[in-house]
């Protein structure tokens, strides 16, 4: 780790930063250098993962070389498709799939299905992240919150803190593609744009969308809250008085779109828009989309499933999935993020969510595949806080 | 190479001073106990007083020097009973004077100042605010130590053109009707409101704006419209862009969309959407220079039977 970088990455974080161009003192003000971060231990169940050698970073070139990206199938158990994971504080990940499947992974036992008690289709799944004034905040609290999966059907299931799952019955019988937490709130998106809304009392309502087209998936959007989906359609929502209100937006593009990432970008098939940036600030208008052009050729013919953003420092990127084991790696937070990078991995399957998280990642997809992405050799960067 | 702590010591004695609370002097607490006013300021009236005799209504906190301190103050009461711009006038004839405008907060107790104008003796303060139908505070204060005196203070509607809810202005108008991208009916039409003061306001609206549609019709028709919209709306139709309304309709408190049908005859008509309610306020809590909305909305066009 240079010192030169630690304090360029500290004054973007608006941090204050202590550094030293000898070592000794280094050590003195900010303690040891930090360790190699390891990946999640193999399950060892991938006789030859994939591995290749990627940069995360551009504009510091970071390690010579890039880092060691490994990819490698774990037993599922399960031939059904999996359609969503997360990632939770220290190292649990939960996965949901077709026919009510559940999976928890084990360190040591791999993948344990749990009973759901549903056999229809989940489609996604968030934590329900949210603490009641007054509530305490324990490491324990922070690394297991109840979760939300919702799918075919209209289903809604609610797995709590101890792991029970139930279901939630949220009043529409439409298949629910999307969630998204936004406060004490989680609201879900479906077919025939239908939206829900689930209260953190577990009461769910119908929010009016004034379409009809199929949402699939649910993003911030600036200020607002985005839903897009079939034929390029776009539902911006506010909550003037407290409440969801949504309006349609004119379709950017007639694509399905399929992801509303976290930074002001929305994918779909054959399809990636940025944002058009206004000049108007506060209040701000709704947001506009349109292609973007570095992307053009690298999404072509391609569906883009789902993004996740690893924020951490020296290896922050975007990662990407889609069908028949594509991935796109975008630069992050101190990176290029015009930098995009198109990967074909040899896992001959549709990808239809993916988690990713300091030096571990999970794509989960098609016939019960699921691969642990594992960065090797990655050491954080050394930031010393007055 | 070992050196002295003394140089050390005094540099965290310097660092730990200058992050020590230092207690000033002749300030009462930051968050003063307010009392409920004792005065009524009323739309249109002129009202009289002197400071030398205060109410100690913990005073202005706006006044010169930026902190509440003596109150040798008068606080009244205004109650709005309809959203538009309002006018302060203050003289303070033998003092440096203040005025304050102030809202409770909506959650918890206590009010915060929304806008706030100086006048020293003799001046005249003018303070143009718009406010919807609340009960807000105005506080006459000295703006600096120990002032205090007799002044005037009255309240009137302003519909001036610099006041930030006033009447369409055509110079402003005629443009939008000009560019006016078209409504057609059994289509769907997109768009963004922003407020613009003096621009196209529905009669039946509040803020004005700039969202102005053309409406063309080869044969008289029926039609309605159905509009909704991330504010609280109105929408007119007219049949000449400076011509009365032929229609208005307005959501209801909490309600997001409208409709309306009527009876058009052959030629073009327009459009005008509005929003019935200020946007959010600015980080000071007040709308004093805009009107502050934007927000997406649709408006549907059909033609119905008769």
């Amino acid at each position: 780790m240079n010192t030169e970088r630690a304090l360029l990455l500290a004054i973007l974080l608006g941090l204050p930063a202590c550094a030293s161009y000898a070592s000794a003192s280094a050590d003195d003000r900010c303690g040891p250098p930090p360790a190699m971060e390891k990946p999640l231990a193999s399950l060892g169940h991938d006789p030859k993962p994939f591995e290749m050698r990627h940069a995360p970073e551009k504009i510091f070139q970071g390690k010579p070389g890039g880092y060691l990206y490994r990819f490698e199938r774990e037993d599922s158990g399960t031939t059904e498709s999996l359609r969503a994971v997360h990632m939770f504080r220290g190292g649990r990940i939960l996965v949901v799939g077709d026919h009510g499947t559940a999976l928890l992974r084990d360190p040591k036992a791999g993948w344990q299905p749990e009973a759901t008690g549903t056999t229809e289709n989940l489609h996604a799944l968030v934590p329900v992240i949210h603490y009641k004034d007054g509530e305490t905040i324990t490491e324990d609290r922070r690394k297991n919150h109840p979760s939300l999966a919702v799918g075919s059907n209209g289903m809604a299931v609610f797995r709590d803190l101890s792991g029970v799952w139930r279901t939630e019955s949220t009043g529409t019988s439409a298949h629910l593609f999307a969630l998204r937490h936004l406060g004490p709130k989680t609201v879900a998106v479906g077919a025939g744009g239908v939206m829900v809304e689930r209260s953190l009392e577990g009461v769910w309502r119908t929010v009016e969308t004034r379409t009809t087209a199929d949402l699939y998936a649910l993003g911030s959007c600036g200020g607002y809250l985005c839903a897009v989906g079939a034929g390029g359609a776009m539902v911006v929502c506010k909550a003037p008085d407290g409440e969801l209100v949504c309006i349609p937006r004119p379709p950017p593009t007639q694509a399905t779109l399929r992801v509303v990432d976290e930074h002001l970008q929305i994918m779909g098939d054959g399809v990636w828009l940025s944002y058009v940036p206004t000049e108007k600030t506060e209040p701000r208008p709704p947001a506009s989309f349109a292609p973007w052009s570095a992307a053009k050729d690298l999404v072509a013919g391609e569906e883009i499933r789902a993004t996740e953003h690893n924020h951490w420092g020296g290896i922050s990127e975007m990662l990407a999935v889609g069908r028949r084991g594509t991935v796109w790696f975008q630069g992050g937070l101190a990176s290029d993020r015009n930098h995009l990078e198109k990967v074909k991995l040899p896992f001959e399957v549709d990808f239809h969510d993916v988690a990713y998280e300091l030096v571990d990642g999970f794509l989960v997809g098609d016939k019960g595949t699921i691969v642990h992405l594992g960065v090797q050799d990655f050491v954080p960067d050394h930031i010393c806080l007055l | 190479m070992r050196s002295s702590p003394a140089p050390l010591l005094a540099t965290l004695l310097l660092v730990l001073s200058a992050c020590t609370t230092i207690p000033r002097i002749n300030t009462s607490p930051d968050t003063p106990t307010l009392t409920e006013p004792k005065r009524t300021l009323v739309l249109g009236e002129v009202s009289r007083g002197d400071t030398r005799s205060p109410d100690h209504s913990g005073g202005s906190t706006c006044k010169n020097g930026g902190r509440t301190g003596q109150d040798l103050d008068h606080l009244y009461g205004f109650e709005v009973h309809e959203t538009a711009s309002y006018r302060f006038e203050f003289v303070p004839a033998s003092f440096e004077g203040v005025i304050q405008i102030q809202k409770k907060h909506k959650a918890g107790p206590g009010h915060f100042g929304i806008g706030c104008k100086a006048a020293r003796a003799g001046n005249k303060a003018t303070l143009s605010l718009p406010l919807e139908p609340d009960f807000y505070w105005v506080i006459v204060d000295g703006n600096l130590w120990d002032e205090a005196g007799t002044y005037t203070l009255r309240v009137d509607r302003d519909t001036s053109k610099t006041a930030v809810i006033r009447p369409e202005e055509p110079a402003l108008v005629a443009p939008l009707c000009a560019r006016a991208p078209l409504v057609r009916p059994g289509e769907r039409t997109y768009g963004t409101f922003e407020s613009k003061s003096g621009g196209a306001r529905a009669s039946c609206g509040l803020l004005g704006g700039e969202s102005v549609h053309r409406l063309s019709l080869a044969a008289p028709t029926r039609i309605r419209l159905r509009a909704a919209a991330h504010f609280q709306l109105a929408l007119e139709i007219r049949s000449g862009c400076h011509e009365k309304p032929v229609v208005c309709t307005r959501a209801d408190a909490g309600h997001y969309e409208v409709e309306v049908t009527t009876d058009l005859p052959a030629g073009d008509h327009y459009v005008v959407l509005d929003s019935t309610r200020l946007g959010p306020p600015n980080t000071n809590g007040s709308h004093l220079d805009e009107a502050r909305l934007t927000g997406a909305y649709v408006i549907d066009a059909e033609e119905v039977g008769p």
